[in-house]
Formats: C-alpha cells, sequence, structure tokens
C-alpha cells in the first residue's frame, strides 16, 4: 500500500473528481444563500475550487472530509460576500424558473414556493435548512462546520424546519 | 403536519432541483484543470514514485528490521551527511565539494512552499555566494575562479529577484501579511547594496590586476622593443584589446547600474 499523507490534496485529479461530484450542491448551497443570484452563484463556486487548489496543504482528511471542506471553504466565501457585499442588500432573484426544470408543474411551483419561503427565514435559519435538508448533512458535520453544539445544533435545524413549514402553509 | 407529510415535504427539498449552467460547469472543469497543471511542477510525478517504491520495500520487512534499518540510516545520515555538509558549507566555486553544498541548497528549496520563507532562503543562499566570492578575493584566487564566483552570485540574485516578485504577488492576492512582505523587502534592499559593493570591489580589484598585467606586459616590451628598434611605444596601444575583453567579462557580471531596480519592473 502506498503511504497517504494526512495532510493536504493528493493531487490535482482528486480536486477534479471533487469537482465533478459536488459542483452542483456547492453551487447549490452558495446560490441559494445569496438570494438565487445564479451568475454571482456560479463565480463564487468556481473561487470555492480555486481556494482550495490554493490552500491544499491546509486540508487534512484525518479531521475532516473533503466534501465538509470545500463546504466550508464555500461558507466563508459567502460570509466574505455579505460582507463585501453587503448582502442583506442583495435583492431576491424571482426568476427561479429556468432551475426547476424535467419537473411536473406541480412539483415545479411547489419548488419554487419552498425557495421564495427560505428566503424570508433568517440568514442562520436558512443555512442550516441548506445544509440538514437539501445536502444532506448530519446534524454532527453542521455542529463542526457552524461552531455550535450538537443539541443546540439540532434544536435549531427542527425550529427551522418547522418556521419554513408553517411559513409555507401561511401560519406566519 | 403528520409524519407523512413531513416526510414528503423533506423529500421535495432533497430534491430541489438548483444546478448550475452545463456551459459553466464545463468551462469552470477546463479552467481548473489548466489552474492544476500550470502550478504542478513536472519532476512531482518522478519524486512521488521514488518516494513510494522506497516505501514499498521499507513496508516488506518486520517491524525489528525496520528499526535497524531506520538506526542505521539515520546514524550514517548524520554522521556522513553532518561532516560532509559542514565541510561543503565552506566550500567555495570550484571546490570538489561545492556541488554538495548546492545539491542540498536545492533540496532545501524542496522543502519551502511558503513564499516568504523562500525568498529568505533564496537570499540566504545569496549572501553564502557573495561571501564565497569575497573568500576567493581574498585568497587571491585565479580570475577565471573569480568569474565562475560572480557568475554564480549573479545567478543566485536572479532567484532572489523571482521570488521577491513571486512574494509580491502572493501579497497582492492576500496570501502573505504585510509585515512578512516588509521583512523581505527590507532585506532585499541591504542585500542590493551589500551586493553592489560587492561588485565594486570586484571592479576595482580587476582594475588593479589589469593595470599590473599591463605594467608588466609594458616592461616585457620594452626590453623587448629595445631588441627590436623602431616600435617604441606601440606595445601599450596592442595589449588594449585584450584588457577590454577581460573588463567586459567583469563588467558584464558585476555592473550595478540600473540593476538595483530591476525587480521591481513590471511589477505594479
Amino acid at each position: 500500500m502506498h503511504p497517504k499523507s494526512k495532510a493536504g490534496l493528493d493531487s490535482g485529479k482528486d480536486l477534479l473528481e471533487a469537482f465533478k461530484k459536488l459542483n452542483t450542491s456547492i453551487f447549490r448551497y452558495i446560490y441559494l444563500r445569496i438570494n438565487c443570484q445564479k451568475e454571482l452563484a456560479q463565480d463564487l463556486t468556481q473561487e470555492v475550487f480555486e481556494k482550495a487548489w490554493k490552500n491544499r496543504e491546509a486540508f487534512d482528511k484525518t479531521k475532516s472530509s473533503l466534501k465538509n471542506w470545500l463546504f466550508i471553504i464555500a461558507r466563508n466565501i459567502v460570509i466574505d460576500q455579505y460582507r463585501k457585499a453587503k448582502l442583506h442588500a442583495i435583492p431576491y432573484n424571482e426568476e427561479i424558473h429556468d432551475l426547476a426544470i424535467e419537473q411536473d408543474i406541480d412539483n415545479t411551483l411547489m419548488y419554487e414556493q419552498i425557495i421564495q419561503n427560505l428566503n424570508k427565514l433568517s440568514k442562520e435559519e436558512k443555512e442550516l435548512i441548506i445544509l440538514r435538508f437539501i445536502e444532506g448533512f448530519s446534524i454532527r458535520e453542521i455542529s463542526e462546520m457552524i461552531g455550535k453544539k450538537y443539541t443546540a445544533t439540532k434544536i435549531s435545524i427542527y425550529r427551522a424546519l418547522d418556521k419554513l413549514r408553517d411559513t409555507i402553509n401561511g401560519k406566519k | 403536519m403528520g409524519k407523512n407529510n413531513q416526510d414528503n415535504f423533506i423529500e421535495k427539498l432533497n430534491n430541489l432541483p438548483i444546478v448550475p449552467d452545463k456551459d459553466w460547469q464545463l468551462t469552470t472543469y477546463q479552467y481548473l484543470n489548466r489552474m492544476i497543471q500550470k502550478d504542478v511542477p513536472k519532476k512531482e510525478s518522478l519524486r512521488n514514485r521514488f518516494v513510494n517504491f522506497n516505501f514499498l520495500i521499507f513496508s516488506t520487512m518486520n517491524t525489528k528490521a525496520k528499526l535497524f534499518v531506520a538506526l542505521g540510516v539515520g546514524i550514517c545520515v548524520l554522521l556522513i551527511g553532518g561532516t560532509t555538509a559542514y565541510a561543503a558549507e565552506a566550500s567555495v566555486p570550484g571546490d570538489f565539494l561545492y556541488s554538495v553544498d548546492k545539491a542540498m541548497e536545492s533540496l532545501q528549496r524542496s522543502f519551502t512552499n511558503d513564499p516568504e520563507k523562500s525568498a529568505q532562503l533564496e537570499m540566504d543562499i545569496l549572501d553564502e555566494r557573495m561571501q564565497e566570492l569575497e573568500r576567493l578575493q581574498e585568497r587571491k584566487e585565479s580570475q577565471e575562479r573569480i568569474n565562475e564566483a560572480v557568475q554564480e552570485v549573479e545567478a543566485q540574485r536572479e532567484r532572489v529577484q523571482e521570488r521577491v516578485r513571486n512574494m509580491e504577488e502572493k501579497h497582492n492576492e492576500g496570501e502573505v501579511e504585510d509585515q512578512a512582505k516588509e521583512r523581505v523587502m527590507n532585506r532585499y534592499e541591504n542585500q542590493n547594496e551589500t551586493h553592489n559593493e560587492i561588485m565594486e570591489q570586484v571592479k576595482n580589484q580587476n582594475q588593479k590586476n589589469k593595470d599590473i598585467d599591463s605594467t608588466d606586459s609594458l616592461n616585457v616590451n620594452v626590453s623587448d622593443s629595445e631588441d627590436t628598434q623602431g616600435e617604441p611605444g606601440g606595445v601599450g596601444v596592442q595589449q588594449r584589446p585584450q584588457d577590454q575583453d577581460r573588463d567586459g567579462s567583469i563588467g558584464e557580471g558585476g555592473s550595478n547600474e540600473g540593476d538595483s531596480d530591476k525587480p521591481r519592473e513590471g511589477w505594479d
């Protein structure tokens, strides 16, 4: 067996494989977090992989998976973007029809409703919903990513989910 | 909302059909590929193969054997490497151990990735090259060896300039802190001054040697001219082209004019 370093991406091939596998997930995460601005989300997704390559020595596979590490980079880029552009001011893009392709009309309406209501949640709530239910991270992984305790993260996630459901059902 | 409805809702979240453009995926993949190709040194794959091969031999041994081999190798490396490195450190261009000295520098380079450390390392090596040149001058070594040392200094100086430029680029990209940049630039400027002084000394020394040579030749030729009548003073003129050649070889390597601001060209 060949030795594998604990730190760093082993090769550029690993990064390209990760891009093939994860570009859609990372794009989706960024897209939803920056109010559905598609072009900007694509630019920032590219930035995630560029940064990952430039800082490849910092990746420690014994501490986290490549997917987690890339999402942490994506998260930091979004935070930077918020700071840079005062992103509270970034307008919500309502033209999301082009994304909901290959679905029947009912599903399309449902998805649009989810996305629109997701944007009514706070930044933190929106992030928790995306990470847990859209990207499928475990509660443990999310708690490590956002730097909160497991139980607190779990409670926040389900509160956010309830809030989203209530918003969609018109309770709030 | 019942459990089924909740599951259904979560499933909908899970399947949100949000995808980037296909064109974007393709162009970004190609862009990343180019970026990686540009960044990976060509020798990396070879080096990895070598390391893997050695590790394979090592992995076939049992623990006791590994310990003995590791100890043996360690002692040998310490004894041989230590003595050779010490001797090589003091070597000058033309010495047998000079190549060992340079090999060790290459090894150090391969372990240094940080832009600041890399620039500092190249400047350490340049200091060493300049000291070697001074040693050769003190020993009044042959012009040939001094010229060789001058070339080494200039080659190393180019490496320093390249690393400093690289560090500046990284600084602009936000990867190098302001303080680190300042440290490197201060040292770089001081080193430039030292370099200029040393090269001035070399030039002066060369001029002195040239004067001595021409006086010697003049004496020899004057005595010759006494034998061959009718050519008084002509020898001095004949000596000139030789002097100019020698002067040129040092002058090219050692000229400081316009060099001090060279690395800054095109940086901004």
